[in-house]
């Protein structure tokens, strides 16, 4: 195929970047007024780093041990330790109560706590950005679907 | 048994337990030992189990009374529940009072039919007065 014709590689949209930086620190768990597309990237991002680094019978104290030192570093972001559990045993598959839980409130711990698994899994600059490119595809195509619909 | 114990018997035994146990609110004594039944109940039914039955019970609670089971609702009642198991920070964010409520919709589903026998409740009370002699020698 000629180059011309290659697709572009990297992250396209500013969601994805603005992940990025979250991942290297180098920007707060949380943006202004993000969109809902953008909430969309984030949250499949986390999910997908969430599986990355559990299975849906993972051992929960391995899952609260993540969460706690993900919280211990945002200590100002003051988000309920068990929303954020909960919010990771979900993307693993359990049934378990993430209702009510504010729109800022998800988008901020699915920063958090992206940041906080891909320090854990100890990601290379590659696969963080395979992740997000990932994601974004899977949030393009879930928006695809829907307008299918 | 103290007063207070056969408070919670009597209660425990009305036809909507957990709102006769929130009446007892106006006895500390009642509501002191309600916290401690409520540690002893939780640890005697969880420790030693997985902790992803804390969160199965939480949901069959609500159902039964007909609540919401997939929000806060539940997020706090099982948090109040693992306060007891360990992670006390769990419950740090939720109010006295709220505690209070979940605490007795909990000891309350002790007679949820067919209900814990009447020798076992009075033993769990017996227990959670052994618990509150023993904090009220330890308080300074």
């Amino acid at each position: 195929m000629s180059p011309i014709f290659s697709p572009v590689h990297g992250i396209h949209t500013a969601a994805g970047r603005y992940l990025q930086r979250v991942a290297y620190e180098d920007a707060p768990p949380r943006s202004v007024e993000p969109t809902s597309a953008a909430r969309h990237v984030w949250e499949i991002a986390f999910g997908l780093a969430a599986r990355r680094r559990f299975d849906a019978d993972s051992p929960l104290a391995e899952i609260r041990r993540t969460v706690t030192t993900t919280l211990r570093r945002h200590a100002a972001a003051a988000l309920p330790a068990l929303a954020a559990e909960m919010l990771i045993r979900d993307a693993l598959g359990e049934t378990v109560p993430v209702d009510e839980i504010g729109d800022a409130v998800r988008s901020r711990a699915h920063l958090m706590l992206f940041a906080g698994l891909v320090d854990e899994l100890a990601m290379t600059d590659g696969e963080l950005e395979d992740l997000v490119i990932q994601a974004e595809e899977l949030a393009v195509d879930a928006i695809a679907e829907t307008v299918r619909d | 048994m103290t007063a207070a114990g056969r408070l919670l018997l009597e209660a425990l035994g009305e036809k909507s337990p957990a709102r006769s146990l929130s009446r007892l609110s106006d006895s500390p004594r009642a509501v002191r030992l309600l916290r401690e039944l409520f540690t002893v109940a939780v640890r005697r039914g969880f420790v030693g189990r997985d902790p992803r039955d804390v969160t199965a019970y939480v949901r069959d609670l609500l159902e039964y009374q007909e609540l919401a089971t997939g929000g806060v609702l539940a997020r706090e009642t099982e948090a109040v529940i693992r306060s007891v198991l360990g992670e006390p920070e769990l419950a740090y964010g939720i109010s006295d009072l709220r505690r209070f409520e979940l605490i007795c919709y909990i000891v309350g589903d002790l007679a949820r039919p067919p209900g814990v026998p009447t020798a076992e409740l009075a033993a769990l009370v017996s227990q959670a007065e052994w618990r509150l002699t023993r904090l009220d020698r330890l308080a300074p």
